[in-house]
């Protein structure tokens, strides 16, 4: 249930109505509350049921303690009496409470006499599923509105807050657990114990590279690191190229990355690899933040004094060219307008962590961002050229080049057309036109001839020209880039009335607006669209959210939950920070050591509240069981990403090496038209980061398990648990031709089976089995009869070899397991 | 851990649904089943859900006819078109071409007298259960953008798809079935935005079995069956990974994912048993397969997606789309193309329509037919029609629609709808209301603001809407 759903203080867009109870929000981990959404919903639902059903006889302060059982606060809640705990925070199924309320019970139903209502017995259901927050027993607790000012924390610059020197009992030593230790101390909760040396390894591995560490690597590791073998673990891993792989693929999903249109044409932009690299790239450089997002806004415009880095500075601007986009809008102006929103979205959620783009139709409902700031940046980009490298369809023709990069050594180029196929191009295209132009000459002859098929041959010639122009006369790839540029004409846009193109208002200078801490407008010179100005405005230290939400997602990367729970949302509407002044020393840190990602993953990992167990002692999982306090850490599954990775890892078969640009380097126009591969199966041995993401084609490997929508800004990915992901487990050749191979590599030749047994454990789940695992693995062997469906096929040499096929099914079973896919 | 303590601890969680159960022991067998269904409900995000008021409609057939049918040659009758015949159309919407009278006549079918062409000989006969919107209107004549339009309600932004909505908020009632299933969809016109879920959690995105110019009798669901093992062998496999998650959670019992896992893994082998079932037209009589045209070569295929649309229903999926493989895109060779077409669906449809008849089934479910838009009444190429995005005609029946009524209509010629115009949104409104939920109400929290399938527009058009 989303409890902010529940607790809606705050209305969002005003024209919809608030949802009704009646359409319950699947758990997300998004979606988690503040403590003060909390008390509102326990002040506004649970306390007038507890005084009036069962405080009458439940409780000490009034005298009254039938069956010994007092309710008057948490602690007497969590404890019960003769029947045991009334309430089991999180699991309202396994509360006695719940169980007499709703007359489950065999013998005890209350309140005697009667039933309480539905609503009350959702909303007892309610309370305890989100923790059974209770605020009784504590300080008493009032709850105030918010006000403007707490509501729009996030338009404020961090102040440095002092470290604090609590300890929590001598736990603490580092500043940010100094943070923690405070947040722990007042809510009475004990840290967990280190983790073990080689789950904190593991851990370390995933989060750092997202390929498992080896079974040598964790033998080699201690069960009790220091805190030097930990950090030496960290800088080889950093030092490692994974790094950028995996942290790339994150940025890529603020970025919302993909390398076709999607929407109505789904139209390729084969040129989009190399901002995927480039991002890759930036991360294994550990490139400052602030330069990256400079040169992801601005690239074209930054002083370069080396080919190499002109090149880099223009595919970093592919960013604002990546997004989704409708190819088929005829009308020019619509579509330009729509970009510039596109690209304003992107830059709101995923560098600002608000929702800009809601001004574009009116004043933001909730946050101070007038239409008249919307259309302030619209003006910066609309003055921008967009060049997406795309074939024109016939409804859209602008900014189908793509940019020239330098010719440099740096500046890689794919595998080009065979002098072959070169010619067999340049020959459907002179056929082609022929056929237009005879199709042309026949209408003007006979004027009631159709001109059925013209558009159609149109089409195809604008494809294949466009095709070919992106290969010199020897076939080679032509170095090009999707990106910005300055628009000729620069121009300010007017304030479009309800968003709508038909209702052009007064006309405002494009600028940076005033808000976010400016008070006045900043209009830019005549002369530039004034991307400079804006990525030098965001990344300026006076601005008060981008490092914050940088070090935020940082944070969730690592935690599986932000300090802002929702990533891409600082706004009003957005949740408020766990730990406000630890997120402020963050990020003021991070600016203060030149926007050093790496060194500010180190700081993170190295701390005590990262290195704890995932296992949280009794209390914490009782009054904190979203672990809000950071009293233990969590346990997160793979992503899709990783998952798909270490499978391939498991089988010898992951290729770590770059590929030859992309599979779409050869793809131009509609995607669907002329399909040449299979995003969706298509099998490449290299790291999942490199294939090839068509929009609404996405590998199955990777959708089932919730890869990010590359639609859209994505700070946090589902961690759903569904029966796809079992069926793609259990069925797709992709982890049957995994399993076959692993099973490949377990030594054979004079081990026992016992042996065989631990060496696949090792190599997939990296332990040694338990003894009870030794012995039902040993059973399984014994017992188990492939009995193949592959009579031919595919699988019949492996199916006919039944020992084989025994040990093949046994490798995928331990890769399906969710211990494979868990990090903890 | 004994074998017999695995075997029990796996029972117990099993019988929980989704999540976990650690009764205490005084709670009885009874109580122990319905608090199960109680907290399944709570914690499922697929079970069924209460919807805001009684619903009409369970189920949801809809027939997506891609490429836009022409509405004055089908469904909506226009005597003047024919006198005007060759005439130049009027005005800004005639532009000057000429008026094309439909080839085909129409006929006052059923006990209602609906005028429906002779383009659908089987189907008029159900005119009585089909309640045609003759006043559709859309934003856009370009297909793709119309074309996701008609099942998001946004050609502009990426958005839910409408079966997704449905999901989301009804749930569904065979947890061993997908609860949203697309027969066939076209891969091109936004593809899987169709029947995605954009920013709702991905479990509400339909399932697509098939693929657009493959016969539907040979199509599978992905990664429906092991290309390895037969299902007793991989029953035993599944034994032996369930054993392990037990194993696991005796180590580590605060492994939340271990428990989730349990389950969508049996889920996962019930619906490999399941889903085929669905799509096997086997048990079907050949008398049933006959009505929906199945061995007849221009309607086999479109029968048998119909004939699983009904199975998939009866068996208590909530959504399913079904798109046949033709084109309704005629800018030229209506005289041919047309007839052809018609002869694709009309059967299959029919057919459908008597069998959930016949088997109670059309009170409680809704079948919608529609294209994206409809087509101009004047000529283009001779014999074709244009794009026409200001009037067409979209059909419903059964799950509580009024039959054999004609709703709106358009202009004398079919240009556009002038009397009582239905936007998409009104139609998706109508939709969500028939299935009991109220379009205004069924939003979705995301960046910051509560999203609807109707955004901020939409009407119930209650007209239709049987009392």
């Amino acid at each position: 249930m989303n409890k902010t759903r529940l607790t809606t203080l705050i209305a969002g867009c005003s024209v919809i109505a608030c949802a009704g109870l009646a359409v319950q929000t699947p758990p997300k981990t998004s979606s988690k509350v503040t403590s003060r959404t909390n008390t509102a919903f326990f002040e506004a639902k649970i306390r007038p049921i507890l005084t009036k059903e069962c405080l009458p006889c439940h409780s000490r302060k009034a005298g009254a303690v039938q069956g010994g059982l007092s309710m008057d606060t948490r602690i007497e809640m969590l404890t019960g009496a003769s029947k045991g705990p009334l309430v089991v925070p999180g699991k309202p199924k396994d509360s006695l409470l719940m169980h007499v309320v709703r007359h489950l019970h065999p013998s005890i139903k209350m309140p005697p006499g009667k039933k309480l209502t539905d609503a009350q017995l959702q909303a007892l259901d309610v309370w305890i599923t989100n923790g059974a927050f209770d605020p009784r027993g504590a300080q008493q607790v009032v709850v105030r509105p918010e006000t403007k000012d707490q509501k729009e924390w996030a338009y404020r610059k961090p102040i440095a807050p002092s470290v604090p020197s609590e300890t929590n009992g001598g736990w603490a030593s580092l500043p940010i657990d100094h943070f923690v230790a405070v947040a722990q101390k007042r809510h009475g909760l004990q840290p967990a114990t280190p983790a073990n040396g080689k789950v904190l390894l593991r851990r370390v591995a995933m989060d750092i590279t997202g390929i498992l560490p080896t079974a040598a690597e964790l033998d080699a590791f201690p069960d009790k690191p220091t805190q030097a073998d930990v950090r030496k673990a960290i800088d080889t891993y950093l030092e490692s190229q994974e790094y950028g792989r995996r942290w790339g693929r994150h940025w890529l999903d603020v970025a919302r990355y993909a390398e076709s249109s999607g929407k109505d044409a789904n139209v390729a932009y084969p040129e989009a690899w190399r901002y995927r690299d480039y991002v890759i790239d930036s991360f294994n450089a550990n490139k400052p933040y602030n330069t990256f997002i400079r040169e992801q806004i601005a690239g074209d415009l930054l002083p370069t004094n080396t080919k190499a880095l002109a090149a880099t500075c223009t595919i970093a601007t592919g960013y604002l060219a990546i997004g989704a986009k409708s190819h088929t809008e005829r009308n020019t102006r619509q579509f330009r307008l729509d970009v510039a929103d596109e690209q304003i979205d992107a830059i709101g959620q995923g560098i600002l962590g608000l929702t800009v783009a809601c001004a574009r139709c009116h004043d933001h409902k909730t946050d101070p961002i007038s239409q008249r700031a919307y259309y302030q940046l619209a003006g910066i980009f609309l003055s921008t050229e967009t060049h997406t490298a795309s074939a024109p369809t016939n409804q859209q023709r602008q900014g189908s080049d793509g940019i020239a990069l330098p010719t440099d050594a740096s500046v890689y180029r794919p595998s080009g057309l065979t002098p072959f196929e070169q010619r067999l191009l340049t020959n459907q295209l002179s056929t082609l036109v022929q056929q237009r132009d005879e199709l042309i000459q026949a209408q003007r002859r006979n004027r009631t001839a159709g001109n059925g098929g013209l558009v159609a041959l149109q089409s195809r010639i604008g494809v294949l020209e466009h095709q070919l122009s992106r290969y010199d006369a020897s076939g080679r790839v032509k170095p090009l880039a999707m990106g910005a540029s300055e628009k000729v004409i620069l121009e300010d846009s007017p304030i479009y009335t309800r968003g709508e193109r038909t209702q052009p208002g007064e006309v405002v200078p494009r600028g940076i607006p005033a808000f976010l801490g400016l008070s006045t407008e900043t209009s830019v010179p005549r002369t530039v669209s004034g991307r400079l100005q804006i990525a030098d405005w965001l990344v300026s230290n006076d601005n008060p959210l981008t490092a914050r939400v940088f070090v935020n997602r940082i944070w969730h990367y690592l935690f599986g939950r932000g300090l802002v729970a929702t990533c891409d949302n600082f706004g009003v509407t957005g949740m408020r920070p766990d730990h406000p002044e630890l997120l402020d020393y963050l990020a003021i840190r991070f600016m203060e050591n030149g926007w050093d990602i790496k060194s500010l993953i180190r700081d993170i990992m190295l701390t005590k509240t990262y290195q704890m167990d995932s296992i949280p002692n009794g209390k914490a999982a009782l009054s904190d069981p979203e672990n809000i306090q950071l009293s233990h850490q969590r346990v997160r599954r793979m992503d899709a990403e990783s998952i798909r990775d270490n499978i391939l890892a498991v089988s010898g078969d992951l290729d770590l090496r770059v590929p030859d640009g992309s599979p779409m380097v050869k793809v131009d126009g509609q995607f669907a038209r002329r399909p040449a591969f299979d995003p969706q199966t298509m099998t490449m041995p290299y790291r999942s980061v490199y294939l090839p993401i068509v929009r609404d084609t996405l590998p199955d490997a990777l959708a089932v398990f919730d890869m990010a929508e590359p639609t859209l800004v994505t700070g946090v990915r589902e961690e759903t648990t569904v029966p796809s992901q079992a069926l793609f487990l259990l069925n797709s050749p992709f982890v049957i031709d995994a399993a076959i191979k692993a099973s490949g590599r377990i030594p054979v030749a004079s081990r026992t089976q016992d042996e065989r047994i631990e060496s696949a454990f090792r190599m997939i789940l990296g332990r040694m089995p338990s003894t009870s695992e030794v012995i039902a693995s040993k059973a399984f062997l014994k017992d188990f009869v492939p009995e193949s469906q592959a009579d031919s096929g595919v699988y019949s040499r492996v199916a006919r070899n039944a020992e084989r096929a025994r040990w093949t099914v046994f490798c995928q079973s331990l890769m399906a397991t969710v211990e494979f896919r868990t990090i903890r | 851990m004994s074998d017999e303590i695995l075997r029990r601890t796996l029972l117990t969680r099993l019988a929980g649904g989704f999540g976990t159960l650690a009764f205490s022991a005084f709670a009885t067998a009874d109580a122990l089943a319905q608090a199960t269904k109680v907290s399944a409900k709570q914690t499922n995000p697929l079970a069924p859900k209460t919807p805001h008021f009684p619903a009409k409609a369970k189920h949801v057939i809809w027939l997506c006819m891609r490429g836009a049918p022409s509405h004055v040659d089908t469904f909506d009758y226009k005597p003047e078109l024919e006198e005007r015949n060759g005439m130049p159309g009027p005005g800004r919407l005639g532009r000057g071409a000429k008026l094309l009278k439909s080839k085909w006549a129409f006929e006052p079918s059923g006990d209602c007298g609906l005028w429906i062409s002779e383009l659908f000989p089987e189907l008029r006969k159900h005119a009585d259960k089909m309640c045609l919107i003759r006043s559709m209107h859309t934003d856009q004549p370009a297909h793709a953008q119309a074309f996701v339009q008609m099942h998001t309600g946004s050609f502009q932004f990426i958005r839910p798809s409408i079966g997704a909505w449905t999901l989301y908020g009804l749930g569904t009632e065979n947890q061993n079935l997908p609860g949203f299933l697309s027969i066939k969809p076209p891969a091109g016109n936004g593809g899987a935005q169709n029947y995605g879920s954009a920013f709702l959690p991905a479990i509400y995105q339909g399932m697509s079995i098939g693929k657009g110019n493959q016969p539907i009798a040979t199509s599978k669901a992905d990664y429906i069956a092991s290309p390895l093992l037969k299902p007793e062998s991989q029953r035993k496999q599944l034994d032996f990974i369930q054993k392990l998650h037990a194993e696991a959670l005796a180590k580590t019992p605060h492994l939340e994912q271990v428990n989730a896992a349990i389950t969508s893994y049996e889920l996962a082998f019930r619906m490999q048993a399941d889903l085929p079932t669905v799509m096997n037209l086997d048990n079907e009589s050949v008398a049933v397969q006959s009505n929906y045209g199945i061995g007849t070569t221009v309607s086999d295929d479109f029968g048998r997606q119909c004939l699983m649309a009904r199975r998939a229903v009866e068996a208590g999926v909530r959504f399913v789309e079904v798109t046949p493989n033709v084109n309704w895109d005629q800018h030229a060779n209506l005289a041919n193309d047309l007839p052809r077409n018609c002869a694709a669906v009309d059967k299959p449809i029919a057919g459908l329509l008597a069998d959930l008849a016949s088997r109670g089934l059309l009170d409680s479910t809704l079948v919608v037919w529609a294209g994206e838009f409809g087509r101009t009444p004047t000529a283009q190429n001779g014999d074709g029609r244009d794009h026409n995005n200001k009037g067409f005609t979209v059909w419903m029946a059964g799950g509580g629609v009024r039959g054999g009524l004609s709703f709106g209509g358009t202009d004398p010629l079919g240009f556009e709808a002038v009397d009582h115009p239905v936007h998409v949104h009104d139609l998706h409104a109508t939709v969500l209301q028939l299935l009991g939920l109220d379009h205004t109400r069924l939003t979705y929290r995301y960046a910051g603001r509560d999203f609807r399938l109707t955004d901020v527009k939409g009407n119930v058009v209650r007209d239709v809407i049987a009392s």
